[in-house]
Parts: structure tokens; sequence; C-alpha cells
């Protein structure tokens, strides 16, 4: 299932690599990413994930950082699922959306 | 001021007096520094050890523990130390001596991008990239590293900031998630669940010694008289002898802690995050139980295992809210404490080995109040953990999610140097030690009064257990025959040793342990056949345990 991530991030060295970083090693392949500097030291992004991951994970995740401000998740497709169903992720990276 | 000194005074503010660590290149203008600096430098003989040796300084104290390294492989070799403070969540500084900005990117002598290659296993990171902004750098790395779910912190220090003079120190420093109170809806929502409950069981992790929460759990305990099982870090955090602690749970939980979750109609987990090693097969764990997961890192809350309650927020907090008694637990008591005198470790095995599990029953039950026991990783770590006795969940320490050969002997070094009084004890099996074996020397150096015991079965015995009874006795690279004389060996780094090879031996060999005042190996030659019991095989449910007999 496909999630977007709507971002607002301290523009600090390393802050998007440790956010995708994060991403890839819990298992959420990255489908899109946008982002852009609309003022000094901060960063906006939006970033398209799929997995049969609980999403919320992602946003769990995210809140751990320590350079991400805000996180907002929107749901693409795809019904709410039950975490117990999605221990199996699947490992074929992600079709350009 | 130079950048080296400021980092020196950012130290001794943030109440630094002990750094672990080995010089190099590019942190020469630190180590330049560290002459004049109110900082004690322990010198270690492998930064992975300095890392270790961080851990178990800040394991012991619940401060920050510090270590340095240099450039290129003085940095790769922390890696290690942090993925494990990293998983066990403890709070650590780790310095990195960088080359000069103008050099980086150009593939210098021992430049190495450890901001990148560190990035997994750090809480956060920083490249310090002016010498003005360096003691703020300190100060929110401090506060990073103790904050929320504790964590190690990377600062990566070019030479030439170091060296540099600074003019306009930046003052900036913020602060950090600190956690969060536990919701008032959810609390009531606990509360209801317990209450109505009649077979509830406190899992209790490593979380607890986190928050420092040891009195809330035992105040809760008595006041609902719910019993519990602990996870490995969570032994101590309720006294191993307290009547309602079952024991350890999972692959080598004892049999009392296991049945006893695989039937409990309430499963109240605190500070603890359904690792595999814990659940055995998730989906069959604790098949009967509604969830109430207390923890201070929500990104742990139905990570595993969805709770039907979850419950983020400060455990002390929480805990203290949950003082409600099930109206019908009497039977449950009476059926989980039946099973754990009647399932209870037995010491009486045959042979004519040293039993290790009765060795260190003894070594346990003769422990002084301030003992400390640093494990490495293999047999002889669950050993310690189901037959050694803990009053606290800083006197044990293991190396629980990254499961690290070599912790045991440099955690035990950090751990005496923030206690010197204490007797501190390293359990190694003849694998791991030599994996971090260079350490003696650090013991010479300092005379610590570190005390090995090293079980020796002349295998990697947790390998060949498994071998053993899931590649059906196909033995891969595990024997360790020809391993050194290891009396041998301490007494060439100038360390009294003594050798065990009967049972004869073992109470002048305990008696030894706590009263000799250097520092002192006792080899303890095991049965090299003797294996972990119960266990729980990989893919099973924690009601499927295995023992010897069985297997």
């Amino acid at each position: 299932m496909r999630y977007i991530l709507d971002m607002s991030i301290h523009n600090r060295t390393g802050a998007l690599e440790r956010i995708l970083g994060r991403l890839r090693q819990r298992q959420f392949s990255i489908c899109s990413l946008t982002a852009d500097c609309p003022v000094a030291g901060m960063m906006t992004a939006r970033i398209t994930v799929e997995s049969s991951r609980d999403p919320e994970l992602a946003v769990k995740q995210m809140d751990k950082l320590i350079d991400v401000e805000r996180v907002d998740l929107e749901r693409l497709e795809g019904e709410e699922h039950d975490v117990f169903q999605s221990q199996k992720t699947t490992a074929e990276y992600c079709r350009p959306v | 001021m130079k950048g080296a000194d400021i980092l020196m005074k950012a130290l001794v503010s943030e109440g630094v007096d002990t750094v672990f660590g080995y010089p190099g290149g590019a942190i020469m203008p630190v180590y330049d520094a560290l002459v004049h600096a109110p900082i004690k430098h322990v010198l270690t003989r492998h930064e992975q050890a300095a890392a270790h040796a961080a851990e178990g300084y800040a394991r012991v104290t619940g401060r920050v523990g510090v270590c340095l390294a240099t450039s290129g492989p003085g940095a790769t070799n922390l890696i290690t130390g942090l993925a494990n403070a990293f998983l066990d969540s403890v709070p650590m500084v780790a310095i990195t001596g960088q080359v000069a900005r103008p050099l980086m990117g150009t593939d210098a002598f021992q430049e190495v991008d450890i901001f990148g290659i560190s990035m997994p296993v750090v809480k956060h990171s920083y490249i310090v990239e002016s010498v003005d902004e360096l003691a703020a750098v300190v100060n929110e790395a401090f506060k990073i590293a103790r904050s929320g779910r504790p964590g190690p912190v990377l600062i990566d220090l070019p030479k030439d900031i170091a060296l540099a003079e600074c003019e306009t120190p930046d003052c900036r420093g913020g602060q950090f998630d600190a956690v969060p109170r536990p919701e008032a809806r959810q609390l009531n929502q606990a509360r209801d669940m317990i209450a109505a409950s009649r077979k509830p069981l406190v899992y209790a992790g490593g979380g607890i010694r986190i928050a420092g929460a040891e009195q809330e759990l035992l105040a809760f305990v008595e006041a609902t008289g719910i019993p519990v099982v602990t996870t490995l870090h969570g032994i101590g955090a309720i006294a191993s002898g307290h009547p309602l602690n079952l024991g350890m749970l999972g692959m080598h939980g004892t049999r009392a802690a296991n049945l006893s979750v695989q039937e409990c109609d309430l499963l109240i987990a605190v500070g603890a995050r359904f690792d595999d090693r814990v659940t055995g097969k998730l989906d069959e764990f604790a098949p009967h139980a509604r969830v109430v997961h207390l923890d201070g890192d929500p990104g742990e809350v139905s990570k595993l295992r969805k709770a039907d309650c979850p419950v983020p927020g400060e455990i002390k907090t929480s805990l203290n809210f949950l003082h409600v008694r099930p109206g019908d637990i009497e039977p449950w008591i009476a059926v989980t404490m039946k099973r754990k005198a009647e399932l209870a470790f037995t010491y009486d095995a045959p042979g004519e080995f040293v039993y290790a599990p009765a060795f260190l029953k003894k070594l346990s039950d003769a422990r002084t109040p301030d003992t400390v026991i640093t494990c490495d990783v293999g047999q002889h770590q669950m050993w310690v953990a189901q037959h050694c006795s803990f009053d606290s969940p800083r006197s044990h320490m293991s190396s629980g999610g990254l499961g690290t050969m070599g912790f045991g002997l440099p955690a035990a070094i950090g751990c005496q140097f923030a206690r010197p009084d204490a007797t501190v004890i390293a359990v190694s099996g003849d694998g791991s030690f030599m994996m971090n074996v260079q350490e003696l020397a650090t013991l010479k150096r300092y005379d610590l009064p570190v005390k090995i015991v090293l079980l020796d079965n002349k295998s990697l015995g947790m390998v060949r257990q498994w071998q053993k009874l899931f590649f059906e006795e196909r033995y891969s690279e595990v024997d360790l025959s020809d391993n050194p004389d290891f009396v041998s060996v301490a007494r060439a780094f100038g360390i009294e040793a003594m050798a065990v090879e009967s049972r004869d031996q073992v109470d002048e060999a305990i008696e030894r342990i706590y009263r000799s005042e250097g520092p002192l190996l006792v080899h303890v030659l095991i049965d090299p056949r003797a294996n972990v019991w119960p266990l729980v095989p990989p893919g099973r449910n924690n009601s499927q345990m295995l023992e010897e007999s069985t297997a």
C-alpha cells in the first residue's frame, strides 16, 4: 500500500539522508520524493512510500528523528489493515508512480 | 581558545570526568588539549573496546559515556560499540577526529565518511562545521543522548576546527523530546483492564532501568499482586528473589515464566519491546492475552504486537496510577507460584566436569551488595541470566539487542572506572573472550581489580548447540580446542590467573574472586557438551520448550 508522508524538516547536514535511510531500514520503499527549502534552514518534503507495514510505524520512526519537526500521513489507497497481518514485507522495488 | 580546548571545556561542563579512547592523526589536537584538561583519559587497546567501556560506564552510572577515536579506522572500529549502545538504548557521545575540511571528500589519508557509516546506529550525529558552534554541538549532543529514549550521538570533528581559534561562540542548544506524560484516558482503560483480569502478568523490560522506575515497579507489583516475568534487560528491575518474580521469559527463559505468559489473560508490558528472542513465534505469543503496553518510546508501542491499550509515556507515572488489585487473582498467583517451585532449576548434574550453572549460582550467592556482573555473548550469557541473582538492573550488564561477543571485558573496565570500589566480574566464554583479549593490557595498565570468569568449553558453544539441534549435528567451525592456555595468556599480561578443572576447586576459586584485590582471571574448564536449557526452537511458540532429555 502507498502512503504520503508530508514533512517539515530542519535542514541540517544529513537530515534528508537520515530520513531516507530510516524509511529503507524499516521496510518502507520510496516511490517518489519532492523536497524544497522555502525558508533558510527548513525543508519541506513530500515522500510517497510503499509498504505492507502499518504506516503509523513510519510516522513514529520519523517522529523520533531530531531533524524532523512535523510529519503528517496521507493514505493514498487501500484500507485499514492489521499490524499482525503485515509481518511479511515484499522485497520488490516499487515501480515509479 | 582553540577548538580542542573548547571541546574539553564543554565536556567538563557536561560533568564528564572520564573518557575512553585511542589517539591517532586527525584527533591529535584533542589529545593535546587532554594533557591539561581535568578529565581522565583511559587508553584501551582497540577503539571497539573504548566504545564498550564507555557503555559500561554509562550503564552502571546512568550518565552519558564518552569515547574518542581518530578518523578512518579509528572511527570505523567504534561502529560495533555504537550499534550495541543504540540497540540497548544507552546514552553515549562518541567524538571522532576527521581530516581537515579542505581534505574532506578527497579520499585523504584515513578519511572515511563516518557520519554516513554510523547513521543507522546513532540517535543523531554531527559534522562540526565551525569552531564557533562546537560548544553548542557538544551541549546538544549530550541532551539528545540522555533525553527520551537514550542512545549514542556521534560528533565528527575535522582537524582544522579542532585547531581553529574561536571568536564568537554560538550558544544555541534546544530541549529534546522528554518522554511525554501518559494520557488519562489510556491509563483509565488500563486500570479497568487490570481490575477485570483474572490471570494478569507483568512483562518487564529494560525500559524500567532507563526510566529509573524500579521502585515504582515494585510498588505496583506489591499493590496488585501480579506476577512478573522479565526480559534479559529487565533482569534486576525487580529483585531476582522477589516471590512474584517468575524469572526471564523467552528462548532460554524459565518454564514458569514461559508457561505463565502463554496462559495469561492480560499481559502488562512495561518498557519491553516484544523482541523475537522473547516472543518466539510472534502470532502465538501470549495467545489468550489482551495487551497493555507502557513504554517511554511511542515508537515501540504496537510495533510488533498491537496493544489493546497503548500507554506511551512516562513509565513511573503510569505505574503509580495503576495500583488496582484484580478481584480474583489468588488462584492465578497460586498456579504461578506452584509452577515456579516445581519447575525451578536444579544443580545436581552428574559428571566430573564443573557444572557451569552451579558455578554461577555459587558465584552469585556469594555476591556482595556492590557486585556487578558483565557478560559476553553465548551460552555463558544465558547461564548468567538464568542462574545468577540480581537486585538491580544496573548490576547486570549484557549485550542484549546486538549480541556482541567481546562486550564483557571492556564493559567491565568501564564499570570499574565508574565504581572503583565495586566487585566487577566479567563472565566470558572462550569464544567471546578472544574478541577483545587485548584489554587485559588495559586491566594491567590501570591495575583494575576486574575479575574474569572464563567458562571454557573449547568451542563456540551456542553455535554448536544449534548445529546439534537444528543442523543435524553437522558441526561447522565451532571447534576451539586449539585455544591458547588462558592462564598463561593472563600471566603474560601480568595478571594473576588460576585454573579450575574439577568441582572440588570451585569454592576456593569463588573465595579468591571476592577476596583478591587486583585483577584475576579464573579459567574454568566446563563440559564441552553442556548446553543451555530450556530452549524454545526458532519458529515455535514459547510453550514448546526443549529440555536436555527431550532434545
